[in-house]
């Protein structure tokens, strides 16, 4: 039988005249009617090109420039527009990345889905249409939906609201790119239920293009992973993910985050005492109300929580970037003073002066500390680069010549350089690829253990803070809803949100080898 | 997305520097003189004894705009560093101090811009008097409002940004960070504008003297020449023609640059 | 939304109001006096002169009290005398503007379809040769100075092909140039807003998610990039009135038609002050008042800012 989707050799090149290096390179993959393949890779390794290219959605600038791909036992690279359209929404679908932009805000539900019933052979949907289409994807009362606009929905509902249209016209295949790396973790379990449960009940194949290899072992009967455009290893789920051939699986395999070993932290010597911290802003949103806990020194406390949940704010509060607006945060006993604590943010890219060069960035604490001399201040950066494992030579390029995890080493280094008894860290790892963010995990513990400064870890990833950090505090509608030691709390959560948070972790709770 | 900018910037650069060369040292082009004709060559075609023809006072065309380069260009490069000067301070002003002052300024700014530039220009030529120098001061003023609003949103797009966080947690005071963060990452776009805004400006010199508000006659200015050829419009069509030509040469030399440092800036 | 409205509005006053204030400083506060300016800097010496000039427009009463009535005058409608024709500046606009308009509306006919094909075109194109030409056109014919591209037009088609007047003031064949000559830099203005917001809208993933329901490249465009992108290019609609004045300015000087601008152009000359302020109040009003409409029509549009005004 020839299977539904068969790529064999697939080159894609970007640039005017298909010269450049190829995105996809000499691609390989087979989806089976009924079959949900993942393609595992980080960014930049070439998954989402492909993707694009399976749906006939190449930018411009790229095109095919080897092999070819068959679908229904027909070839359809190089196929003209005209007839792409005729596949397009009716055999074969998309959902592209990111909910929140991938509708058109200028019209409601309502239109959007009639566009996507009437290209699919309906022409004059009626309601029970609408009401069929929205049913399959979970959307138990479609009327409430309907008239609406996209930024009146959930990411969750943006989602479903997507697959609906995408599910409209019954297609063979649906590839889905990266369709929950921008929802939080519950909601993200929410969607990848239903597309599986679409899969089975329909008899739809489903590409799933994904970073996470958690969400490919939990959801996928094949996995194909993806490396600079290579496709390095290809075979059953369950074989790829406990044995796997290639070496770069392996890597990728070995940089999932593990849960912390050993005894639980004893209670120690409290560094910084947080009580009953608030802030409203102006226009009356409570962003952290009550928000009480310590730390201990050299010790890291993990707080977790969905996006918007105020943990964000916590961190601005400690560091003085926003005034609270009741509490009291203190450092060993008093206001927190200059240097003392640091603060490592979530975007590299964003977070160091594209016009400064690496020297002159870890050394401004020290400028505006008017530590040492010029000479002693140079000797102090040659030391941390030392410390972060990057090269010497570094010090005089711009961060635009570093790539991410490059950056975020830069960037930590900055915070120890005033020797600081705390260093926040909001969502270090979060915009990192799986193998940079392990190293960045094990380049922090490690500082840790060398320095013996306190990280107060925010992190919306569960696995990522349980990897890190001692104790664990959660955190849902600026409140603190649990706290303790994280094996403790992983054990046994005792919130029902922290239940929740756990059960749709990716690739299973991050419980396990823990002593406690 | 400019076609030409496949071909590098070294044609454009080539133009610009020898309209330069051609502002300061006019007697390397041409060694006719631009005020005095020989009245046995009226109205002489482009030729290879006049590359551009003559006028009806059978003055050397090329000798005149070669001439005329000097005080066109002086008074846009002046219009242009006016715009940036002023704009740039009630800019850095406004989106430094914010609250009432910001909201001051930005009105301020927004009633400027409420005038049509063209009219505004002629308004102040109006009250300043006709003169290159006048021209290019009514230029500058015209246009520094852009570039306050440039300013004041870049200004306030790097303040938001992530470096300039890490640096308040760092402890680096509020000057410090205007003068090592806020400045440098706001003159790259600046810059890119000004560069566009200089061929606005020769264009804008150009129209406001073809209007006859520049220098007085027989000083050549590339507005003033092409008005002074419209008598000649049907039978000597190299006055008009030809000039018009070197202003769109240079203006679309300038513009190709500031395209391509926009885009540069726009990269990082 | 009513008080969005009242406010926006007062704005708008506001920001007329101010522009005859500047321009009343300007003529009479800042570097000398009216009656000075007026006679140009040439003939300032004659101090008799002057001070009859000066009883003879009024202009002996103190600046305060000038400007008040001024103000209230303008409030009214009422711009005062032309010095230089004795009659009423409202009058004089009033009668000029309806040949500027022709020539504005001829202009815009050419321009909007215009710039709106060529940005379409190179949004649809999947050619990149053609994109990049037609991106380029716009910054083409905005490289050429107004003026002197009307003295080729006329050249060519008046003086070289006799297919249209040179001077014809009234009638459609004596439009035809200056509205094209006008239109020129205008579909360039308009094609190069429009494409920069075009090109931005065609990379959002709704692009993508319109061609996997089915839907053509043109539809794509038209019914999803190009709603997206109208409204952030209809703001430019303001400065594109603002830039037709300007333009009016050079055009009607160059095919020498008596309207809006040659006016402009004439009180410069004589500096007629009253004459320039009253330009100078009308033509911002006019801007203020387009801005205003655009900011109303806004939330009409777009779901999202329609909750912020309510």
């Amino acid at each position: 039988m020839t299977p539904l989707l068969a790529v064999r050799g697939l080159t894609v090149r970007y640039g005017p005249s298909g010269r450049g290096r190829p995105a996809v390179d000499r691609a390989d993959l087979t989806v089976e009617a009924g079959q949900i393949v993942a393609v595992v890779g980080e960014s930049g390794s070439g998954k989402s090109t492909l993707a694009h290219a399976l749906a006939g959605l190449l930018p411009d600038t790229a095109r095919v420039t080897g092999g070819g791909v068959t679908f229904g036992g027909e070839r359809v690279d190089g196929l003209r527009e005209r007839a792409w359209r005729r596949l397009r929404g009716r055999r074969i679908a998309f959902v592209p990345q990111d909910p929140g932009t991938a509708l058109n805000p200028l019209m409601t539900v309502r239109a959007q889905l009639a566009e996507a019933l009437r290209l699919t052979g309906i022409p004059r949907p009626g309601e029970a249409a609408f009401e069929d289409a929205l049913g399959r994807v979970g959307i138990p009362d479609p009327a409430a939906v309907l008239d609406r606009h996209p930024h009146q929905l959930s990411g969750g509902f943006r989602q479903r609201v997507l697959l609906g249209m995408a599910l409209a016209g019954r297609p063979a295949l649906l590839i889905a790119d990266e369709p929950t790396s921008a929802l939080d973790t519950t909601v993200q379990k929410t969607v990848l239920d239903l597309i599986q449960k679409v899969a089975a009940r329909d008899g739809t194949s489903i590409l799933l293009i994904t970073h996470d290899l958690g969400v490919a072992a939990d959801r996928a009967d094949r996995v194909a992973v993806m490396s600079e455009g290579r496709v390095v290893e290809e075979g059953p789920a369950g074989r790829v993910l406990c044995s796997p051939e290639a070496a770069y699986t392996r890597l990728l395999l070995d940089s999932a985050p593990r849960p912390l070993t050993g005894p639980a932290p004893t209670v120690g010597d409290p560094l910084l005492a947080v009580h009953d911290l608030r802030k409203v802003y102006p226009g009356g949103t409570v962003a952290v109300e009550g928000a009480s806990f310590t730390l201990d020194r050299a010790g890291t406390l993990g707080l977790v929580g969905a996006s918007g949940s105020g943990k964000s704010t916590i961190a601005r509060m400690i560091t003085g970037l926003v005034e609270p607006t009741g509490g009291s945060v203190l450092l060993d006993g008093a206001p927190v003073g200059a240097g003392r604590v640091q603060f490592v943010a979530q975007n590299p890219y964003a977070s160091l002066d594209p016009l400064m060069s690496v020297g002159r960035i870890i050394a401004e604490p020290l400028r505006a500390l008017r530590a040492g001399t010029r000479a002693e201040r140079r000797e102090r950066v040659r030391r941390l680069l030392e410390d972060v494992a990057l090269p010497s030579e570094v010090v005089r390029r711009r961060p635009s010549a570093l790539s991410g995890g490059q950056r975020q080493r830069v960037a930590i280094a900055r915070a120890l350089a005033p020797s600081p008894d705390l260093i926040v860290l909001d969502e270090p790892v979060s915009a990192l690829d799986a193998v940079t963010q392990a190293q960045i995990l094990a380049l922090l513990r490690r500082l840790q253990d060398k320095h013996g400064m306190a990280y107060l870890l925010i992190s919306h990833d569960l696995a990522v803070v349980a990897a890190a950090a001692g104790r664990l505090a959660v955190m849902r509608d600026g409140r603190i809803i649990e706290s303790g030691p994280t094996a403790g709390v992983l054990a046994g959560p005792e919130a029902p949100f922290t239940r929740e948070l756990l059960a749709a972790v990716p690739g299973g709770p991050p419980v396990g080898r823990t002593s406690a | 997305m400019t076609f030409a900018r496949r071909l590098g910037v070294v044609p454009s650069a080539l133009v610009l520097l020898a309209a330069m060369a051609a502002a300061f040292a006019p007697a390397l082009f041409s060694a006719a003189d631009p005020l005095r004709g020989d009245l046995t060559e009226r109205l002489l075609p482009p030729g290879a004894a006049h590359l551009f023809g003559t006028d009806e006072l059978g003055r050397d065309v090329f000798a005149r705009v070669v001439h005329g380069s000097a005080p066109s260009l002086q008074a846009a490069v002046i219009a242009v560093g006016i715009a940036v000067l002023a704009g740039s301070t009630i800019g850095l002003v406004a989106g430094t101090a914010r609250g009432w002052l910001d909201d001051l300024v930005m009105r301020g700014v927004e009633v400027l811009l409420a005038v049509p530039s063209f009219l505004l220009i002629l308004v102040i030529v109006a009250v300043l008097g006709p003169g290159t120098r006048e021209v290019a001061v009514a230029v500058g003023v015209s246009a520094a409002a852009v570039f306050s609003r440039i300013m004041r949103a870049e200004v306030i797009r790097v303040r938001g940004s992530g470096y300039v966080e890490a640096a308040a947690v760092c402890g680096t005071g509020r000057p410090t960070v205007l003068l090592t963060h806020v400045l440098p990452n706001a003159a790259g776009p600046l810059t890119a504008l000004a560069t566009l805004e200089l061929g606005n400006a020769i264009l804008t010199v150009a129209a406001v003297s073809f209007l006859g508000f520049g220098a007085p006659p027989p000083a050549p200015e590339w507005g003033s020449l092409i008005a002074a050829g419209r008598p000649f419009l049907a039978s000597a069509w190299w006055l008009t023609t030809v000039p018009g030509l070197v202003i769109v040469a240079v203006v679309l030399a300038v513009n190709h640059l500031g395209h391509v440092l926009r885009t540069r800036s726009e990269r990082r | 939304m009513t008080r969005f409205v009242a406010r926006r509005l007062t704005q708008a006053v506001a920001v007329v109001l101010t522009a005859y204030t500047l321009t009343f400083a300007a003529f009479n506060v800042l570097p000398a006096d009216p009656v000075r300016i007026m006679m140009g800097p040439e003939n300032g010496g004659d101090e008799a002169r002057v001070a009859a000039l000066r009883a003879e427009y009024g202009l002996d009463r103190p600046a305060v009290e000038r400007y008040l009535d001024g103000l209230l005058d303008t409030l009214r409608g009422d711009f005062g005398t032309s010095f230089q024709t004795g009659r009423n500046v409202g009058a004089t606009i009033a009668e000029a503007a309806p040949r500027t308009l022709a020539l504005a509306g001829g202009a815009l006919l050419v321009a909007l379809p215009l710039g709106f094909l060529i940005a379409w075109s190179a949004a649809h194109t999947r050619h990149m040769w053609l994109r990049r030409l037609l991106g380029a056109l716009p910054g083409l014919s905005l490289s050429v100075p107004t003026f002197w591209l009307g003295l080729v037009l006329l050249q060519a088609f008046s003086f070289g092909l006799p297919l249209f007047p040179a001077r014809a003031e009234d009638g459609l064949a004596g439009l035809v140039l200056p509205a094209v000559t006008l239109a020129v830099p205008s579909s360039a203005f308009v094609a190069q807003v429009l494409l920069e917001r075009l090109t931005v809208e065609m990379r959002q993933p709704y692009v993508d998610t319109a061609r996997a329901k089915g839907a053509s490249r043109a539809r794509a465009v038209t019914a999803h990039a190009l709603r997206n992108a109208a409204m952030p290019a209809l703001t430019m609609i303001a400065l594109l009135a603002g830039w037709l004045v300007s333009g009016s300015v050079v055009v009607e000087t160059v095919f020498a038609r008596n309207g809006l601008g040659r006016l402009i152009e004439s009180a410069v000359t004589t500096r007629d002050l009253p004459m320039l302020q009253g330009l100078v109040v009308v033509a911002t009003a006019v801007v203020t008042l387009l801005t205003l409409a655009v900011d109303m029509a806004h939330p009409l549009v777009d779901p999202r800012l329609r909750e912020r005004a309510a």
